[in-house]
């Protein structure tokens, strides 16, 4: 498929004589049949080569996704328990304090966070925090610091979202026959929420963390194009129009298997969560 | 112990500035694809060999070539034999002796089928060059000989005019073959394996936008004693806002790609300089399809074009309205003379209304009437698509003629134009050399970069001519009577002239700009 598309990974605004191009693609295997490349590919990948990348000569699609993958996934760790940390004690006030004030500003913050596009946020926080304060670096990679901008964009969405899945889930459960029990019991509030109610509303929030984790790990192209991060999400929209074949397959691979292990994580998790869903 | 601490905390931040403060910081936009001399054609990849490398000859800070390796040269009578002395005790930057024999060894690899050096070609004045890369020649007949380590010899297949020129140029310089017969491919991915001969050495690269490269500077280079610089500090920051955001904060010394939509408020306020760039901006016309196969229909189009409010209110970057193809800072007969001064205006600035009508009339077409419908293509981006409105209504205004504009993706793009599969392109060119041939070239027939299908007999003639020819004034003249065709058959259609605008830090002086497009960092330094 990814052949179809007009243009090579050497095709440039200075046309390069054909038969020095033909030369070229020689040399990566490219004027080879279609199907020889692909079983070639099929055999490497098995071997855990993922080839060499047509954009940066002399690195390997495994060198650039080790080199890149570890920031995206610092920056992405950030993100995650930021969303934990804010999604969830925000729903469950929500979901305690229906109706009131609390509720209805949590649940305004939560569409917004939904709604805004990441490069909304992303520039905002570049005009405000870089431009105007002169807090923050944006354009240079140095570790923890200068990721944590990029990580509070990219926790927005999941934070929101988290939130209103554990709103709901709450309002579902609180509602149930056994919290009635709980409280019938003379049981505290607190344990009431935290230990009986939370336990199943947080459900959801599991089944979702595992495609969330394995996306927000490898990256964000706009948060990543913005605060000029080093990290693997800019591959995923670098190497197609960059027509570099093997980087496309290789990232799309390498988050395939992020997602299917993410996953499978995810579902260990909702049986030892739910005693209902069993492993068999 | 608190203050033990306190102290030690001291000195680290003290070290950590003043590591900072001694770096220049330069954002070369994009990470290269490589910074193999023999696999690199993009500009940001030139920009890091012109720093770390050093061939025969370079360019100087006036951009003529100067010594640089080769001490002194000699030419034969017939010009088809130079000879070039190298200074003595020459180091590669790990300290090893260079030779002459891995000049020899850096140009037979630019040359070699196995290298697939996507400039190859630009090879092919050496003796032999061609046949060798075409296999019907062995290694050992290509003109190129090393007597012993310090001389060099370069035999020609033809006359080459700009052969300092040509050494000056990144592809032409000496090769390790010792490092890269292990590792042919990826000995130029890592600072390690990379070993080269100029200014400066790779220290590191961390690849991919917002990665960087970190230069220093190599204690066995010639001219070691005039670098001034410790560190270079090359990153790939992208987005030109977020690049900007850190100019602004006082990160970055130096950069180019400056948004668009500030550069005439920074041009204005002086905090920006404008450089002329040696490259043209101008539409292909499809010159094998009905109707712009009728030269009086190019001109007519041609002729519609107000380019003045194309720099003004368009481009906006100090842009010069193209009165020709060849751009101006282009030498001409002699050093003083510039190339568009001679060759004088073909093209008004303004648009010329009166004779563009006049001429659609003539094709058969008054008014527009019964006019075929032609597209304007062009590769997406935002300006491209301004310029692409700005043209499509001058058009209509003046010809009343509707041109649909249609854009594609840059690849897509670039196939398309390739294949001619359009009536009007978007087109633009940067030159490689300092010569008026190096655009002209394009018009070829059956040039790789002939995009439009043109083909004069005439025009071919006299730009043989020209490479022939050794004489400068008789070789320029030729190539005047070669543009003065093509401004006649119009095959494209010249628009405006490239300028190039940048930022520099006022802490940092000594950044050299050419308009080729290098920066050369050899004599920077830091002002205090």
């Amino acid at each position: 498929m990814m052949h179809m598309i007009p243009g090579g990974p050497f095709t440039d605004e200075k046309a390069i004589p054909s038969f020095v191009l033909e030369k070229m693609n020689d040399r990566y295997g490219l004027n080879d049949p279609l199907h020889t490349q692909y079983f070639r590919y099929l055999f490497n990948v098995l071997h855990m080569d993922l080839g060499p990348s047509y954009r940066y000569e002399g690195l390997s699609v495994n060198e650039l996704i080790a080199q890149n993958f570890p920031v995206s996934a610092m920056v992405g760790g950030i993100a995650l328990v930021l969303a934990l940390l804010v999604g969830i004690p925000t729903g469950i006030i929500s979901a305690l304090k229906r109706g009131h004030w609390q509720d209805r500003l949590a649940m305004i913050l939560a569409t917004l966070g939904v709604t805004v596009p990441s490069f909304v946020i992303a520039a905002l926080f570049v005009y405000v925090f870089a431009w105007r304060l002169g807090w923050v670096t944006v354009g240079f990679w140095e570790g923890t610091s200068t990721a944590i901008l990029p990580a509070i964009t990219l926790a927005g969405y999941p934070a929101a979202f988290i939130s209103r899945l554990v709103r709901s889930g709450m309002l579902e459960v609180l509602g149930q026959d056994y919290i009635r029990t709980a409280r019938a019991k003379g049981l505290r509030e607190r344990s009431v929420v935290y230990v009986h109610a939370l336990k199943n509303a947080i459900i959801p929030v599991i089944t979702y963390l595992g495609p969330l984790t394995a996306g927000i790990l490898t990256g964000s192209f706009v948060v990543e194009q913005v605060f000029g991060v080093p990290g693997l999400g800019t591959f995923f929209v670098t190497s197609i129009t960059n027509r570099d074949y093997t980087t496309i397959m290789g990232v799309t691979i390498f988050y395939s298997a992020l997602l299917v292990g993410f996953n499978l994580l995810a579902d260990v998790c909702l049986a030892i969560a739910d005693p209902r869903i069993k492993l068999r | 112990m608190m203050r033990k601490i306190f102290l030690a905390v001291l000195a680290v931040a003290a070290w950590a500035c003043a590591s900072f403060a001694s770096e220049i910081v330069y954002n070369l936009g994009a990470d290269p694809r490589t910074i193999d001399p023999a696999l690199n054609n993009a500009l940001d990849g030139a920009n890091v060999i012109v720093n770390i490398f050093d061939g025969l000859v370079r360019l100087g800070q006036d951009d003529k070539p100067e010594p640089a390796c080769a001490e002194s040269w000699k030419v034969s009578d017939d010009g088809m034999t130079w000879t070039f002395y190298l200074r003595d005790s020459l180091k590669w930057a790990d300290g090893e002796p260079l030779t002459a024999s891995q000049f020899k060894d850096g140009f037979l690899r630019a040359v070699n089928p196995e290298t697939g050096s996507p400039y190859a070609y630009y090879g092919f004045f050496i003796k032999n060059a061609e046949a060798f890369y075409n296999g019907t020649a062995k290694s050992e007949d290509v003109g190129l000989s090393a007597p012993d380590d310090k001389t060099f010899v370069i035999q020609l297949e033809h006359k080459n005019p700009l052969m300092l020129e040509y050494m000056a140029f990144p592809l032409f310089l000496p090769s390790r073959m010792d490092i890269i017969s292990e590792s042919p491919r990826a000995w130029a991915a890592r600072p390690d394996t990379l070993i080269s001969n100029g200014a400066f050495k790779l220290e590191s690269w961390r690849h991919g936008d917002g990665g960087e490269m970190i230069l220093v500077k190599n204690p066995h280079y010639w001219d070691a004693e005039n670098v001034k610089a410790d560190r270079l500090r090359f990153v790939f920051i992208n987005d030109e806002n977020t690049s900007y955001a850190a100019f602004k904060a006082g990160r970055i010394d130096y950069m180019g790609n400056i948004p668009s939509q500030l550069l005439p408020m920074l041009l204005q306020r002086g905090e920006a300089k404008s450089f002329p760039a040696l490259g043209t901006g101008y539409c292909d016309f499809n010159v094998t399809r009905k109707p712009f196969d009728d030269p009086r229909v190019r001109r007519a189009f041609t002729l519609a074009i107000d380019r003045r409010i194309i720099v003004e209110k368009i481009t906006r970057g100090g842009q010069k309205p193209a009165t020709g193809f060849v751009c101006d800072a282009v030498p001409g007969t002699s050093d003083a003379k510039d190339f568009r001064d001679e060759g004088g205006a073909f093209l008004p600035e303004r648009a010329d209304i009166d004779e563009a009508r006049k001429l659609l009339a003539e094709a058969g077409y008054p008014d527009g009437k019964g006019f075929p419908k032609v597209s304007y293509k062009y590769n997406s981006n935002a300006g491209n698509k301004q310029m692409a409105e700005a043209l499509q209504g001058m058009w209509k205004q003046v010809l009343g003629v509707e041109v649909e504009l249609l854009n594609e993706e840059w690849k897509v793009f670039i196939e398309t134009r390739n294949r001619m599969d359009y009536d009007i392109a978007r087109d633009a060119w940067i030159m490689d050399f300092f010569d008026a041939g190096s655009i002209l070239e394009l018009c070829i027939t059956g040039s790789a970069q002939n995009n439009t299908g043109y083909s004069n007999p005439k025009f071919d003639e006299a730009m043989r001519n020209a490479a022939g020819e050794s004489d400068r004034v008789k070789r320029i003249n030729f190539m005047h009577e070669a543009e003065k065709i093509l401004m006649e058959d119009l095959p494209v259609a010249p628009i405006y002239f490239y300028t190039s605008a940048v930022l520099q830090s006022k802490r940092v002086t000594g950044i050299h700009r050419s308009p080729l497009g290098y920066v050369f960092f050899r004599n920077a330094e830091i002002a205090q």
